[in-house]
C-alpha cells in the first residue's frame, strides 16, 4: 500500500474514533486486495471481524 | 523490481514464426529497435504482449482469437510465447505461453514461474499482479497513438493509469465487499420499531435492481464504444488519405488545429465562468453594496476590543479598583457580569479581520464586471468555435465533392459513425452522472437513468432499513467505515495526482530542450498542459511523446515498479530536429525501450541513438510477401550465423543490414 494511502487510512480512522486495532485490521485486509492474495471467505471473515472492532470503538 | 522482457516466440500467427531476444542490462538503459515491413505484424505482436501480461487473452471471442490465424497459413494452432525475467535481490523468470486453436477458437494461457513448471492459467507472481492489469500495461506498452490519451481532455487515461497502479481499484472493491456483508446483515435483521422493515428493504432492492440493470447497460455500451471508436478512428484515418491525395495535408491540419485551439478556448472561458458564478459577491451587487453597510455598522459601534482582557487581569491582580476603592467580592462579582458584555481581544481580532476583508472585497469588486465579462468572452469562445467548426465543415464538403463516388461513401460513413459516437458517448455520460435522486421519485426507480444515482439510493435505503432493524449498530459502523475509507482515498487520489505532477515536470526538464514552454499544470482525469497557468491542450509531437514517457516514469517510480517500455511507431509525429534529441535521450528513460519502427520514422532518430553503446538493431521480415524479395535477397548474402529463417520469414540482429535496408510500406 502507497504510504499516502495508508497515512490517509491512520489519519481518516482517528478523526471518526476508530482504535489503531481497527485501522491495523482495514489495513490488512486493504493490502491483502491490493497484493491479489485475498481469498473470498477469509475476506468475509476479516470483515466480520472488522465489524466487531467497530462495534468495541462505538462502545468505549 | 525491475520486470524486462528477454524474449518473444511466435509460430503460425499472423506475423513471421521468430524468436526475438530482447537486450536487457541491469544497470543502465538499453534501446530495442525492431523494424518490420508494414502489414508484417507490429500491431499483432503488440496486443500480443499486452494481452499476455494482462491475462486478457481469457476473455477473448472465437472470432477474436480466429483474427490472430496467419492470413497463408492452414494451420490450426498457433503460439504466443513471452519471457519476462523479474530482477529485485535475484533474478527470476517468468513465461507465458499463450495456445491457439483456430479451429475451435479458442486460446489458452499456460503460465511458468522459476522453478514451478508449466501451470495452466494466467498466473503472475502475487506482487506482480497488481501491475498486470490493463490500466498498468497501457502505461508501458503503448499500442497506436497511445501517447495523446493521456492528455485529452475528453479521456481519463492517466486517473485510470494511477488507479491502477497504486491500487484505488482495489479501494474500490473492497468497499463493494464492505456494502454487501452490510446488506446481507440487514436482511438477517427484525423490526425493532413499528416501522415497517420489510417495505424499506424491498424499495432498497428494487434500487439495487435498477442500478444493476444501468450497471449492465453501462458495460455493454462502453463494449459498443470500443467498436464505434475504432471504427471513428478508421474512417477518419482514410477521409485523412483522400484528402492528403486530393489537397495535400497542410489546410486540414490548419482547419483542425484552429478548432481545436477554439474549442480549448471553449473550455476554459466555462471554466472561467463556473468559477465566478460559485462566487454570490460577483452575482449581486446587492448583497456586495449591504455587505459593505453592514461593515460600516460594526465600525459605528466602535466595540470596545481589549477591555474584557483589561478587567480580568485587573481582577487577577487584585490590587485595588481603577476608581482607588478596594475590590471588594461583591465589586467583583459585578465586574465580571459587566465584562461578558465586551469583546475579549480573540473577538476583537476576529472582528476587525471580518471588517477588513469586507472593505478589501467591495474594493476589489465595487466596479468589477467579472462575471458579464466572462459571459461575453464564452459567448465570443462559443461563436469562434462555431465558425472554425463550419470551415472544417465547409473543407470537408469540397473534398467530398472531389473525391470519386466510392471515397465520396467513407466521407459519409464518418459522419454517420460520428453521430452514433455522440449519442453513445451522452448515454455514457448519463448512466454514470452522480444525480440526486428526489424522495418524489423513491417509488419510481425506472425514472432513474444514472447506475451511480440508483447505487447511491440503495445504499441510503439499506442503511435506513438497517437502522429500524436490529443490526442497527452494524449500520452505524458501515456508514462510518465507508466516509472513513472513500475519505481517505479522495485525499490519497489528490496527493498522488500532485506528486506525479510535480515528479513529471522534474523529468520534463531532464528530458525537453531548455527552454520549451511546457509543463504539467496538473493531473484531473487527463494530465493538464500549459505554461505559466495558462491552460493549452497539447504540445508538439516530440512534448507529447516526451510528456506521456515522462507521466509512466513517473507512475512507475512512485509505484517502486520498472518495466520496458514498449512503443509501436514512437517517432512518426516528430520533426527531425527532435527525433535526434529524442534519440540520444532514449536510453536515459528506461531501462529497456522495445521501439517498433518503420522507414519514415529512421530519419534523425537513427542519428541520434548512433552515440549510444548498447543498442540492438533488429529486422524481420516475411519470406512471402513479394515487395521483401529485396531483403531476402540481401539477407542471404550475410553470413549463416548472422541471421535465422524460419518457415515463413527472416530476423537479423545485424547493424549494418538495419540502417543500409528501410522497411516501411512495400
Amino acid at each position: 500500500m502507497h504510504n499516502i494511502i495508508e497515512e490517509n487510512l491512520k489519519e481518516a480512522c482517528d478523526s471518526n474514533g476508530l482504535s489503531p486495532e481497527t485501522f491495523k485490521v482495514i489495513k490488512a485486509i486493504l493490502s491483502k486486495k491490493i497484493n491479489g492474495v485475498s481469498v473470498p471467505a477469509e475476506a468475509l471473515a476479516d470483515i466480520g471481524r472488522l465489524f466487531d472492532l467497530m462495534k468495541k470503538d462505538r462502545e468505549s | 523490481m525491475k520486470v524486462s522482457i528477454d524474449e518473444i516466440e511466435t509460430n503460425g500467427l499472423r506475423c513471421p514464426d521468430s524468436k526475438i531476444s530482447f537486450k536487457n542490462r541491469s544497470n543502465g538503459g538499453v534501446i530495442n529497435l525492431l523494424q518490420m515491413p508494414n502489414g508484417t505484424g507490429k500491431t499483432t505482436i503488440i496486443k500480443l504482449i499486452s494481452a499476455s501480461l494482462t491475462g486478457a487473452i481469457n476473455k477473448w471471442s472465437p472470432d477474436e482469437v480466429r483474427s490472430f490465424k496467419a492470413k497463408s497459413d492452414d494451420s490450426i494452432n498457433g503460439e504466443f510465447r513471452i519471457t519476462l525475467s523479474l530482477e529485485t535481490n535475484s533474478v527470476k523468470q517468468l513465461t507465458f505461453l499463450t495456445r491457439f486453436n483456430f479451429v475451435d477458437g479458442e486460446a489458452n494461457i499456460y503460465t511458468t514461474r522459476g522453478a514451478i513448471g508449466e501451470e495452466q492459467g494466467w498466473l503472475p507472481p502475487s506482487e506482480l499482479k497488481q501491475f498486470f492489469s490493463e490500466g498498468c500495461v497501457d502505461v508501458f506498452c503503448f499500442q497506436g497513438d497511445k501517447t495523446k490519451d493521456i492528455i485529452d481532455e475528453s479521456k481519463s487515461d492517466a486517473e485510470i493509469t494511477i488507479k491502477a497502479f497504486f491500487g484505488f481499484d482495489e479501494i474500490e472493491g473492497f468497499i463493494g465487499d464492505i456494502k454487501k456483508y452490510h446488506r446481507d446483515t440487514i436482511e438477517t435483521g427484525t423490526p425493532i420499531t413499528s416501522a415497517n422493515l420489510k417495505a424499506k428493504e424491498m424499495q432498497a432492492k428494487s434500487w439495487e435492481t435498477r442500478a444493476l440493470v444501468l450497471k449492465e447497460d453501462y458495460d455493454e455500451k462502453l463494449l459498443e464504444k470500443i467498436d464505434v471508436d475504432k471504427e471513428v478512428e478508421e474512417l477518419l484515418n482514410s477521409q485523412r488519405q483522400i484528402i492528403e491525395a486530393l489537397d495535400g495535408t497542410s489546410e486540414q491540419e490548419t482547419l483542425d488545429r484552429e478548432y481545436s485551439k477554439r474549442n480549448t478556448k471553449v473550455i476554459t472561458t466555462a471554466n472561467e465562468c463556473w468559477g465566478d458564478l460559485k462566487n454570490p459577491l460577483l452575482i449581486s451587487s446587492d448583497l456586495l453594496a449591504n455587505l459593505y453597510v453592514f461593515r460600516d455598522s460594526l465600525e459605528k459601534m466602535k466595540l470596545p476590543g481589549g477591555s474584557r482582557s483589561f478587567f480580568e487581569e485587573l481582577i487577577r491582580e487584585n490590587d485595588g479598583c481603577i476608581c482607588g476603592e478596594e475590590l471588594t467580592d461583591s465589586r467583583i462579582k459585578h465586574i465580571q457580569k459587566q465584562i461578558e458584555q465586551y469583546l475579549g481581544d480573540d473577538e476583537a481580532n476576529v472582528v476587525n479581520a471580518i471588517k477588513n476583508e469586507i472593505s478589501d472585497t467591495y474594493e476589489n469588486l465595487k466596479d468589477s464586471n467579472s462575471l458579464g465579462d466572462d459571459f461575453t468572452s464564452l459567448n465570443n469562445a462559443l461563436v469562434d468555435r462555431a465558425n472554425a467548426f463550419k470551415d472544417k465543415e465547409d473543407y470537408l464538403k469540397k473534398m467530398k465533392k472531389l473525391a470519386t463516388p466510392k471515397n465520396q461513401k467513407i466521407f459519409e460513413d464518418y459522419g454517420l459513425v460520428v453521430e452514433r459516437q455522440t449519442k453513445l458517448n451522452n448515454l455514457l455520460e448519463q448512466r454514470v452522472k452522480d444525480s440526486v435522486v428526489e424522495s418524489s421519485q423513491l417509488n419510481n426507480p425506472d425514472s432513474c437513468k444514472s447506475y451511480i444515482a440508483a447505487e447511491n439510493v440503495a445504499d441510503k435505503l439499506f442503511e435506513e432499513a438497517g437502522l429500524i432493524s436490529d443490526k442497527q449498530g452494524i449500520s452505524e459502523s458501515y456508514t462510518i467505515l465507508k466516509k472513513v475509507i472513500n475519505g481517505a482515498k479522495h485525499k490519497s487520489l489528490l496527493e498522488i495526482k500532485e506528486k506525479l505532477a510535480v515528479k513529471t515536470n522534474e523529468k520534463l526538464i531532464e528530458s525537453l530542450p531548455s527552454g520549451s514552454q511546457i509543463e504539467v499544470l496538473e493531473i484531473e482525469q487527463h494530465v493538464k498542459l500549459g505554461w505559466n497557468g495558462v491552460t493549452q491542450s497539447e504540445g508538439s509531437g516530440a512534448q507529447n511523446i516526451i510528456i506521456a514517457y515522462s507521466f509512466a516514469r513517473s507512475v512507475l517510480e512512485e509505484a517502486n515498479i520498472e518495466f520496458p517500455l514498449i512503443v509501436d511507431h514512437p517517432f512518426t509525429q516528430i520533426d527531425r530536429k527532435n527525433r535526434i534529441n529524442l534519440g540520444s535521450t532514449l536510453g536515459s528513460l528506461m531501462h529497456q525501450f522495445i521501439g517498433f519502427l518503420i522507414d519514415t520514422e529512421r530519419s534523425g532518430f537513427l542519428e541520434g541513438v548512433a552515440d549510444q553503446t548498447d543498442v540492438s538493431y533488429i529486422s524481420m521480415f516475411s519470406s512471402e510477401i513479394d515487395g521483401n524479395k529485396s531483403f531476402i535477397d540481401k539477407i542471404e548474402t550475410l553470413p549463416s550465423n548472422e541471421f535465422l529463417k524460419t518457415a515463413n520469414g527472416y530476423i537479423t540482429y545485424n547493424k549494418e543490414f538495419f540502417i543500409e535496408n528501410e522497411m516501411g510500406d512495400h
